[in-house]
Order: structure tokens, then C-alpha cells, then sequence
């Protein structure tokens, strides 16, 4: 078919001639094939050459929700170092966060991390640190009295909003860049159990299992029409949800619903794949056997349904379950192999418990009268997995729990040995 | 550009001629450009060279003249499946002769579908491989310094680069 045609032809496009080097592929390149690898395969991909590392070390815009999931340890304010535990390598690492020095962990949003310094007269200071490019966001200080906060975002983002809740006084607390102080504002109805942020809305989770909904853009726009002074109550615009439960009957098979108390049930509002599922996780009723998980359960919102439906299968995701730290990671993504799986803490029966406002956990196993340090820090739960076994896991009880975030992959590319592989 | 012309001739990095119809050129922005830009009549003696070699151009005509009916005029679902079925036999290639060799080709030539259908080709190679094991398959040599290496697995006691 071919036939070498003699050279009085005009060239229109020089002639380059590459070997084939697979090292010297264009950054563009890379990057794509990358894009289409799992996380643990990104970081192996890293470790391949020099130029491959170049391209991967970046921490690209489009790469930046991808990471493995760790858990920072609680209780080592007075550390320069933070004990990280990275959960699918199992391997402990010591992260250098002098900036985190005297101050406690409330949550975390993706990479972020959420600390929190006692000023002393119920004033709190609030700093995101993002412990990986060391960037961090001071928030304008706050009463100490809040259980919950929100991020609707990376810090540094546009339109970022962060919300903080207080269950009982059903108060909520906004900060967006730019304005002076918290904006406050009180919800009518129950207490609120927990709450999330997706697809551009704060949701909140209240005793009957409905929910509130806050438009994020909304809560900008009262905000810039100027009627808003310093420490004023505020009024965003609130959809409310009424949101039916499924039939309860299938509960009943469990015990622990016989003798039915809400302090057993611990709920939490989790994002995933711009979705929000309802955890419920059960505790033992037993006084004597408290912080002792017996099983999860895990439902999907259906705003047009305006119902909880309750999933047996989690597919490609992955649950992450902490008190300000829930997030979802996708198995696939991540290239590994778990299915079905909830990840969780020690969480305290009280979310309303903070770690920096009194000495709650102090003794607590002698007042309870319990045996002391015999509870774990944090477990898996396999969704749907009947096989008979009853799942019992015992928290431990005087360590504040643990919280969840993400290293992200370009720093496993930079810093860390290829992950092997279990 | 004669609206007559079916099919235009092109020159490969070796100097070798090639036919490729006018639809198919047009996968390829630059060359959908050049057939605006040039007369492609029989009695032209400008014949466009593109800068890869006779052996993948072989190849990257073959995918365009399969693809080019389906973009078009669009295709259905059925087709569809076909082409996906097709491409994958179409990517079983040796990855250091022409693998290579596609990937800078659909990215010089901006062929998106291919591209993509090349990048996927070379991911699915690396996944669940090891280091040295992607060392192997690409013919890559490891020019990390030892030292670097060396500091590495000191930080990171246990951890194996293979």
C-alpha cells in the first residue's frame, strides 16, 4: 500500500524523530494516565522514575479531593508531632504539626484539619490547618458552647461557608470570608443531631429524623445586603423536610429495640457522591457494657420520596463515621479491594462532649465502674454481612475519639514508598 | 479545498505515502486544518508530511477510518458496542514498538478519542503492578539516586520499592 515517494516534495511539518522512552512522555501525558489509575497505583506510578515523580508531586487542582484516608490520634496537644495512623497500609506515621501545638482536633474536612485552643473564659479560637501545605485559615473567636461544626468546602475556596450547631438551643453560627464575627441565627423545632454540608446545602438531622435544609448561597446573599451588624441574629432561608422513616418492623428482630432509648442510637449525616445517607449506629443499652457498638445501619435521602431509604448495599463506597470528620471514599478510586465497609471511632454516646471543655473522660472507667483501657480506638463494620456472628465493638472509653482525614496522594508521591499492597 | 477530493495522500516521518479519506483526516484538528488550508488536487505537489512513523500511521489511519462514519454522522447504541469491542482488539499492541508510539501520536495529531483509548490502554497495564514490575513492562530505568532511596526507606522503615 505504502510507496516512498521521492524527496521533491515541499515538507509542510519538520521531521522529529523520538525514541521510544517511556520515562520522557510529556507532563499531559502522565497526567492522564494517572487520571485514570486508582490512588495506590498513582503513588507506585510516582516511584517509576524521576520524571514520572516531577509530574506527580504537584498538587493539581483536579487531583485534589483524591487521597487515602488517616486518622490523626487525639489527645497530644502538648506534642510537637501528631501520631497519624493510615488505616488501609496500616502503618503509623509521626506528622511534624508544631502549628497544631495546645490545641485539640475537632474535625476535618478532606485534608484540613479543624484545632481548637481554649482561650480560657468560654472563648474559643479556631484555626484550619491544612497539615500537608501547612496553609492555614484563623476563624473569628466563638463561645465554647458549640458540638458541631460544618465545612461547606475546601477553606480556600470561593463561596466557602462554615457552620457551627448547638444541638440543644438549636443555634446555629455562620462564617464566610469577609464578615467581622459569626453570624447567629435559631432554628425553631428539636434539637438537631448532627448535620452535613452537599451539593451547595447545609442539612440537618433533628430527633425525628427530618430534615433542615440552608442554601449556602442564600446564607451569602443575606449576608451582603448589608442588614447584617455584628453578632446580630441573622435569617436565612430554611427549607424544612419531613422525612418518613422506613417501616421499623425489620428492627424489631434486634433486642436492644425492646428496650428502645434514643441515648442508643448515635446518628450521623454523611456525604457521599453528592448524596446524604443517615448512619445510625446502635449501642448496647446495657449501662455496664456503654460504648459498646452492636451494629450499623445506613439509609439514603430521597428528597422526592421525602423518605429514608435504607440500603443494603454500599456498592463502590466506602464510610468514613466521626463526629465532625464523616466522610466517603470510593473503593474503586482508592483500588482496594473492601466492599461494604463503615470505618469508625471510639465516638462518644454525648456528641455534645468537646475535647477542650472539661475533664469528662477524667476517671471516667472508675466512676462507671468499668474495667480500665480494654476498648479500641476505632473499627470496621461490614454492611450486610450476615453470617451469624453478632458484631460487638467496645470503644475505648477514655480516650477522646480519634479523627478521620485525608493525606493526600500527591504527598504519598513526594514523601512515602509505594504502598504495598495487602 | 476541492469538494470533489475523497481521500488525500500524506507522507510519514520515513517518507512513506498514505491514503486517508477526508472524514477520516478530520478526527485530527491539525489535520482538518491543513485540508482547509491546501489545495488537494491530483496535480498538487505538496504532499503534507505528519510526524510519525510509517508503522503508526498505518495504525492511527486504521482507527480513524473506523471511527470517522460513527463521528460523523453519530451512531446507535448498538454501534456503539461494536466500536468499543473493536477498539479493544485494535489496542493489543507491543507497548515499547507501537503503544508508544500512539500515545504521542494521538496527542501531536489532538485525536481525542484515541488518546483517551491509548492513555486507558497504558493504565490498565500499571494497575495492581508493582514498581520494578511497570520498570519491566515499559522498559524504564530507575534513576533515583540511591541516597534518595536510601533516605526514604530510612523514614519508612519495612517499606519495599518493589
Amino acid at each position: 500500500m505504502a510507496k516512498k515517494r521521492k524527496t521533491r516534495y515541499k515538507k509542510r511539518i519538520l521531521k522529529v524523530k523520538f525514541d521510544v522512552d517511556w520515562s520522557s512522555l510529556p507532563q499531559g501525558i502522565i497526567e492522564m494516565i494517572a487520571d485514570k489509575l486508582p490512588s495506590i497505583d498513582r503513588v507506585s506510578l510516582s516511584k517509576v522514575c524521576r520524571s514520572w515523580n516531577d509530574v506527580l508531586v504537584k498538587d493539581l487542582p483536579c487531583w485534589q479531593s483524591h487521597g487515602l484516608p488517616w486518622l490523626l490520634v487525639s489527645g497530644e496537644q502538648s506534642k510537637e508531632s501528631r501520631t497519624c495512623i493510615s488505616i488501609l497500609d496500616n502503618r503509623v506515621w509521626e506528622l511534624k504539626l508544631s502549628e497544631a501545638y495546645g490545641k485539640c482536633c475537632w474535625g476535618s474536612f478532606q485534608e484540613w484539619l479543624i484545632m481548637v485552643k481554649d482561650m480560657n473564659n468560654f472563648i474559643l479560637e479556631i484555626k484550619l490547618l491544612n497539615p500537608f501545605t501547612r496553609s492555614q485559615v484563623t476563624l473569628p473567636p466563638i463561645w465554647n458552647l458549640y458540638h458541631k461544626i460544618v465545612l461547606s468546602g475546601r477553606p480556600l475556596e470561593n463561596d466557602f461557608v462554615c457552620m457551627l450547631l448547638h444541638s440543644q438551643h438549636k443555634e446555629l453560627a455562620f462564617y464566610m470570608p469577609g464578615v467581622q464575627s459569626w453570624l447567629k441565627h435559631k432554628l425553631m423545632g428539636e434539637p438537631f443531631e448532627d448535620a452535613v454540608f452537599c451539593k451547595g446545602s447545609f442539612y440537618l438531622l433533628d430527633k425525628s429524623s427530618n430534615i433542615w435544609q440552608l442554601d449556602a448561597k442564600g446564607i451569602c446573599s443575606s449576608t451582603s445586603k448589608g442588614d447584617v451588624h455584628l453578632g446580630s441574629l441573622f435569617e436565612p432561608e430554611i427549607h424544612f423536610h419531613e422525612i418518613k422513616m422506613p417501616d421499623l418492623l425489620q428492627l424489631n428482630e434486634v433486642q436492644i429495640l425492646e428496650r428502645h432509648d434514643e441515648n442508643h442510637i448515635l446518628r450521623y449525616l454523611v456525604e457521599s457522591c453528592g448524596e446524604v445517607f443517615l448512619v445510625c449506629r446502635y449501642f448496647h443499652p446495657k449501662q455496664d457494657r456503654v460504648l459498646e457498638t452492636q451494629k450499623f445501619e445506613v439509609y439514603s435521602l430521597d428528597l422526592c420520596q421525602l423518605s429514608w431509604k435504607k440500603m443494603e448495599d454500599l456498592k463502590d463506597r466506602m464510610l468514613y463515621l466521626g463526629k465532625c470528620c464523616s466522610s466517603s471514599f470510593s473503593t474503586e478510586e482508592l483500588g482496594v479491594g473492601i466492599s461494604n465497609s463503615i470505618y469508625f471511632t471510639n465516638d462518644q454516646a454525648t456528641p455534645w462532649w468537646n475535647e477542650w471543655d472539661s475533664d469528662h473522660l477524667k476517671d471516667i472507667s472508675t466512676r462507671l465502674g468499668l474495667v480500665k483501657n480494654v476498648g479500641r480506638d476505632w473499627g470496621n463494620f461490614k454492611l450486610g454481612n450476615d453470617d451469624g456472628e453478632p458484631f460487638s465493638f467496645r470503644g475505648n472509653i477514655e480516650k477522646w475519639p480519634y479523627t478521620w482525614f485525608t493525606a493526600p496522594i500527591w504527598w504519598y508521591c513526594k514523601y512515602v514508598p509505594p504502598i504495598q499492597r495487602v | 479545498m476541492s469538494s470533489s477530493v475523497e481521500a488525500i495522500t500524506v507522507l510519514s516521518s520515513d517518507g512513506d505515502e498514505f491514503k486517508i479519506t477526508v472524514s477520516a483526516a478530520k478526527l485530527s484538528k491539525p489535520l482538518n486544518w491543513m485540508l482547509e488550508d491546501v489545495c488537494f488536487s491530483d496535480d498538487c505537489d505538496e504532499v503534507p508530511t505528519i510526524e510519525v512513523n510509517s508503522k503508526t500511521l498505518v495504525k492511527v489511519i486504521e482507527y480513524c477510518e473506523k471511527h470517522a462514519p460513527r463521528a460523523n454522522s453519530g451512531a446507535s447504541d448498538s454501534d456503539a458496542e461494536e466500536l468499543k469491542k473493536w477498539d479493544i482488539e485494535f489496542m493489543k499492541m507491543d507497548v515499547k514498538d507501537i503503544l508508544f508510539h500512539i500515545l504521542m501520536a494521538a496527542n501531536y495529531l489532538h485525536m481525542e478519542g484515541l488518546y483517551d483509548l491509548a492513555c486507558q490502554t497504558a493504565a490498565d497495564l500499571m494497575k495492581g503492578m508493582t514498581v520494578s514490575q511497570i520498570r519491566k513492562i515499559f522498559h524504564i530505568k530507575n534513576d533515583f539516586s540511591s541516597e534518595e532511596q536510601e533516605q526514604l526507606r530510612r523514614q519508612h522503615p519495612g517499606c519495599s520499592f518493589d
